[in-house]
């Protein structure tokens, strides 16, 4: 009669943990893909943009032991980007596994309800040196003006640059990078203005001596892949820096083993 | 002589395997409550920083929109019942209706551009919207740990273990089912059960 109690005992503890683990495992989260810091699933980001974060990255990496990653997703899969971010900081293990000093840039793009959603997540290591109210104001003055104005990459370097030097400083590291300038203020400065009618008189020059074929730039190229296919006529340069693959030949990144609290802040933009 | 040595090498035999199988099972149990502590602590941790820091946000609230009255005495409430909560559940209750407040305040906010830029005031508010994730993370990963505990617990033998030792079961630190108007924070599916 016992024998049969413990064999019942057993049989429905075992089922009980099979039961439990088969249903922890639900939210689909992306992958890593070959190892770069810079994860642009959105494919937002300019080939650029990506190698020099990425290559920051490593260097950063080397120096203090402290990770930053950039993620860009469409979809957040009806999470809000706190709970996503952190999530991610701890499956991919953003960070060193004692120290927890992974940082996480992470924005989503897509049009569902919930997405346009921006948080830059902090593991407990970094806390001090990124309390949230700091990032809440990096957020506010560079970040969220640039996604709005659809300046993507400047959005992600300027944020990141700020937070590696804020981390560079932490470690007593001297791999500072120059600081990025802030934004324009939306409305037209005076400058701008200026600006403007220049460039007004010289197209209209241009257009007025019957040529106008020729210019095409410095300056003009860069901003191309704002267009995609659009602006063709414009040279070599169209559009490769929308492209999903690459920037990731650097490799270097490997989770190492960091978690996050949750710490961090988040805006919609 | 001989006929009494068989009984007693069975029953030491007994007792031996018995205490194989206890102790082990004794010791993860206090694990398992040791870490479901840790976790509580964390979780606590953070209430009292969202506590230390609503005086702060109601200060400079007061600065800019001093005629707010009812907003900033509900806020005021809710906060001394999450001072005043002791279980688990009572403080996911008040925790639930603090953030409902503050979620209030915010639309009153939108009145007073002056009080919405102020820098202080976003620093504030990024703070209390930081605890609160924290608080979502902290539950989280308490409710997995109150999980594995009630689990190991009623499971044999961890059950008869559970009883001679008084192991008891713990709470799970639950969300409010009516607090929708919060602002949306996932706290996983786990502590549903």
């Amino acid at each position: 009669m016992k024998k049969i109690h413990l064999v019942i005992g057993l049989l429905f503890a075992w089922m009980l943990v099979f039961i439990t683990s088969a249903t922890t495992q639900a939210a689909t989260l992306p992958k890593p893909e070959q190892g770069g810091y810079v994860q642009d699933f959105a494919g937002v980001l300019s080939t650029d943009t990506k190698n020099e974060l990425n290559e920051l990255s490593k260097k950063l990496e080397q120096g203090t032991g402290a990770q930053i990653v950039v993620l860009t997703v469409d979809t957040l899969d009806g999470m809000d980007a706190a709970s996503y971010g952190t999530k991610i900081i701890r499956k991919w293990g953003i960070g060193g596994k004692e120290k927890n000093n992974g940082v996480l840039i992470l924005a989503s793009f897509g049009d569902a309800e919930g997405d346009r959603d921006l948080h830059i997540t902090v593991g407990q290591g970094l806390e001090g040196a990124l309390p949230d109210g700091k990032i809440g104001r990096i957020l506010d003055e560079y970040m969220v003006p640039n996604l709005r104005e659809g300046n993507y990459d400047a959005a992600f370097s300027s944020a990141y640059k700020l937070i590696y030097n804020i981390v560079a400083e932490e470690y007593n590291w001297d791999g500072t990078v120059e600081n990025p300038e802030k934004p324009e203020e939306e409305g037209f400065s005076p400058l701008m203005i200026i600006l403007i009618v220049i460039a007004v008189l010289i197209v209209y020059s241009m257009i007025s001596k019957g040529g106008g074929g020729s210019g095409g730039s410095g300056g003009r190229r860069r901003r191309t892949y704002d267009y995609g296919g659009m602006g063709s006529g414009w040279g070599s340069f169209n559009s490769s820096g929308r492209g999903r693959s690459g920037g990731s030949g650097f490799g270097g990144f490997t989770g190492g083993g960091g978690s996050s609290a949750g710490g961090g802040a988040g805006r919609k933009w | 002589m001989k006929k009494l040595m068989t009984p007693i090498i069975v029953i030491v035999a007994i007792i031996v395997f018995l205490a194989l199988m206890i102790v082990p099972k004794y010791n993860s149990l206090v694990n398992a409550d040791e870490q479901v502590d840790s976790k509580y602590a964390q979780i606590e941790n953070q209430l009292q920083r969202r506590l230390d820091l609503i005086p702060n946000l109601v200060n400079t609230v007061k600065g800019y929109a001093s005629h707010e009255k009812e907003i900033m005495t509900e806020i005021a409430e809710s906060r001394s019942k999450l001072a005043g909560a002791k279980t688990p559940q009572d403080q996911a209750a008040a925790n639930d209706e603090l953030t409902g407040a503050l979620s209030r305040l915010l639309v009153v906010v939108e009145k007073y551009p002056d009080l919405k830029a102020d820098a202080n005031f976003r620093q504030l508010m990024d703070e209390l919207s930081g605890t609160e994730n924290r608080i979502a993370v902290a539950r989280e990963d308490y409710n997995e740990e109150v999980q594995g505990y009630n689990k190991l617990r009623r499971s044999f033998p961890g059950n008869i273990i559970a009883g001679m030792f008084n192991f008891e079961k713990k709470e799970y630190f639950k969300a409010n089912p009516n607090a929708a108007d919060a602002p949306a924070v996932d706290f996983g599916g786990n502590d549903t059960k």
